[in-house]
């Protein structure tokens, strides 16, 4: 069923089991979860079905420290989220991710991989993704031509990817409006959480709209699945009870925010051709590729965060300008389009590029970042027109982040001279050991993770390992917000894993 | 300037440039043109380039700057069954590799006999 908040009169209560704030990846993939059950799920989405640059408006917020795509263009606010123009690449987290590792502060997760592995299958098929497979010895007997590099694989190993094309604006739209339990209501975006007197039991949510109507939405249990700025945003703003915001009594809400670093950062030169599909994307055709990547006991060895390295044809790679350049519109359809015509343009003067550049690549870093709690999301003096104060993002990287990207190609230069298949060139930001600093071309994934973080212990992070809030037995999040540490994957798959695991929790407590 | 002195002081200068001629003809030893071509490497970058990592390498490592340094270096092998140089210079690239003996010149991630390598083509193309 579908309800346009515009539409309701004034001041009107909305009643259900359960209230899913925000219809993105995790929302959507929670609902669908919920239907043809027996309760009745109320979905809160801010837009419509629609790019609507009002709504999208409401994500504009002030950047600083490390340089960062404008807010207002880095998500997509309405009916399926970022799924709306993502790159779909999907691959689960490793179990080092997971792990407390000595040498990363604030690492470690209450859970572990095992934990998540059967709702990594299931997230596989909501993505609409082939087998929960990500094993390079799989895909190899699938498809055709995937001759890994002859690297040691006790130093180097292949992480594989799937790609889902699933926009779940247009995939899912007719079976949520069908689903008899699922009640969504667009243009409602959640301003305010009221909770009982002992700030322990969350009452009801505030939703507003650009048609001037509020409404009030009362539920059983409440799950924020807005994303990880938007999330950190409302539970601060949500300051009338507790001047603090909610769930965060240890000042946690909004710290640890994280990126994935992706950065051009070395070159790979081979002495002659290596035919192989193993490490190309096509998007729409390829099924599976793979990234290098560096092993468990490596990274432990070098103490060095998880991160891969992927190979992007240097004829091309020369002439795109970096991401962080070229998304600077506030706008995300504007951005895109100039993202769109720098790789055009790149690739036709590609054509013109002859030699032994032929066999070149670019190596592009993906790698988590250290959890920095000075790396954060707080509210800004400025509100929105809904009266909801903008969020701020100060991005801030650490040198165990340098180091890391650092020495992968050093790994990576090593383990190519010994395979005796080319060399490695590293960037010149790379070269000197002392300099801890990024430059500006340093891109994110527009991967936002960590400003809920999830520890057992309450002082540790702002949700337990069943992503409840500490403290409020009825509040929950849902999202890539809740990761401890980043991980080198894309967040998404994960993400749509750990929603469902809540998911399942919940309906266990019904 | 006294005749004598004259003499004496032009015979030290002779002396001086007919020693150093002598020192560096009979002790640069004769060496394979092939420790000049790093193998690899001539398949990624052409003469200029390998010329130009070779100046970078000697400036870098300025105690390894002098040709009979380099052959020295690039003769100091251990005596193995292998006979071509080709081959031991394979071998030898592939245990810098193996044992991190491994510098950076200009970013690029190089063995240390490559680059001395280089290091000596250099050499030869500026003598």
């Amino acid at each position: 069923m579908h309800i346009d908040a515009r539409e309701l009169e004034n001041n009107s209560i909305i009643e259900g089991d359960i209230c899913i704030v925000g219809a993105g990846a995790a929302g959507i993939s929670i609902a669908l979860d919920w239907m043809d059950t027996p309760y009745k799920v109320i979905l809160l989405e801010g837009g419509g079905f629609e790019y609507d640059d009002k709504v999208q408006e409401l994500y504009a917020g002030k950047t600083t420290g490390q340089k960062y795509f404008p807010l207002k263009s880095a998500r997509l606010h309405y009916f399926g989220g970022t799924t709306g123009h993502w790159a779909g690449m999907c691959a689960p987290f490793d179990p080092i991710d997971f792990k407390k590792r000595d040498w990363v502060p604030n690492s470690g997760w209450p859970i572990s991989k095992t934990d998540l592995d059967p709702f990594y299958a299931k997230a596989n098929k909501v993505l609409k993704l082939g087998p929960y497979n990500y094993e390079y010895e799989y895909w190899n007997n699938e498809l055709p031509n995937l001759t890994p590099f002859p690297l040691d694989n006790k130093v180097v190993w292949n992480k594989m990817w799937q790609f889902s094309q699933a926009r779940y604006g247009n995939l899912y739209k007719k079976t949520i409006i069908e689903a008899k339990n699922i009640h969504l209501y667009t243009y409602a975006n959640a301003v305010d959480i009221k909770t009982d007197d002992t700030i322990s039991n969350v009452k009801e949510v505030i939703v507003k709209n650009y048609a001037g109507k509020a409404h009030t939405v009362k539920a059983k249990h409440f799950v924020m699945a807005c994303g990880t700025i938007q999330n950190a945003r409302i539970l601060l703003a949500a300051n009338s009870q507790t001047p603090q915001g909610l769930g965060n009594d240890n000042d946690l809400v909004g710290r640890y925010f994280q990126e994935h670093l992706e950065v051009a950062s070395a070159e790979l030169w081979l002495s002659k051709p290596f035919p192989t599909d193993l490490y190309s994307w096509d998007y729409g055709i390829t099924k599976a590729s793979a990234e290098l990547a560096i092993t468990e006991e490596v990274q432990t060895n070098e103490k060095m965060l998880n991160g891969t390295a992927s190979l992007v044809p240097l004829s091309i790679a020369k002439y795109q300008k970096p991401r962080m350049e070229t998304w600077q519109n506030s706008d995300p359809r504007k951005s895109l389009d100039n993202i769109f015509a720098n790789w055009d343009e790149a690739t036709e003067k590609a054509k013109g590029e002859k030699g032994n550049i032929e066999r070149a690549y670019q190596l592009n870093t993906r790698i988590e970042q250290a959890p920095n709690p000075n790396s954060r999301v707080t509210l800004g003096e400025e509100k929105d027109e809904l009266g909801v104060p903008r969020a701020n993002l100060h991005w801030e990287l650490t040198p165990l982040d340098k180091y890391s990207v650092r020495k992968i190609y050093q790994i990576l230069g090593q383990q190519i001279g010994i395979a005796g298949i080319g060399r490695i060139r590293l960037n010149e930001f790379l070269r000197d050991e002392n300099d801890d600093t990024f430059p500006d071309s340093t891109n994110g994934g527009w991967h936002h993770m960590g400003t809920t973080r999830m520890a057992d212990d309450p002082k540790k992070g702002v949700v337990d390992s069943n992503c409840q809030v500490h403290g409020i037995s009825n509040l929950f999040i849902a999202g890539a917000s809740c990761y401890p540490t980043s991980g080198a994957s894309n967040p998404t798959l994960s993400l749509t894993a750990l929603s469902l695991r809540l998911s399942n929790y919940l309906k266990n407590k019904m | 300037m006294k005749r004598r002195k004259f003499i004496l002081l032009s015979g030290l200068g002779i002396s001086a440039i007919a020693i150093s001629t002598w020192y560096y003809k009979f002790n640069t030893p004769e060496y394979d043109q092939l420790l000049t071509e790093p193998e690899l490497l001539s398949h990624i970058w052409d003469d200029t380039t390998i010329g130009e990592i070779g100046e970078m390498y000697r400036k870098q490592f300025s105690d390894e700057n002098s040709e009979r340094k380099l052959i020295k270096h690039l003769s100091d092998y251990e005596s193995t069954e292998i006979t071509t140089i080709t081959e031991v210079l394979r071998k030898q690239i592939t245990d810098d590799y193996n044992k991190g003996n491994t510098v950076m010149v200009d970013g690029w991630v190089l063995s240390r006999t490559e680059a001395r390598q280089c290091a000596l083509f250099s050499l030869t193309q500026t003598n």
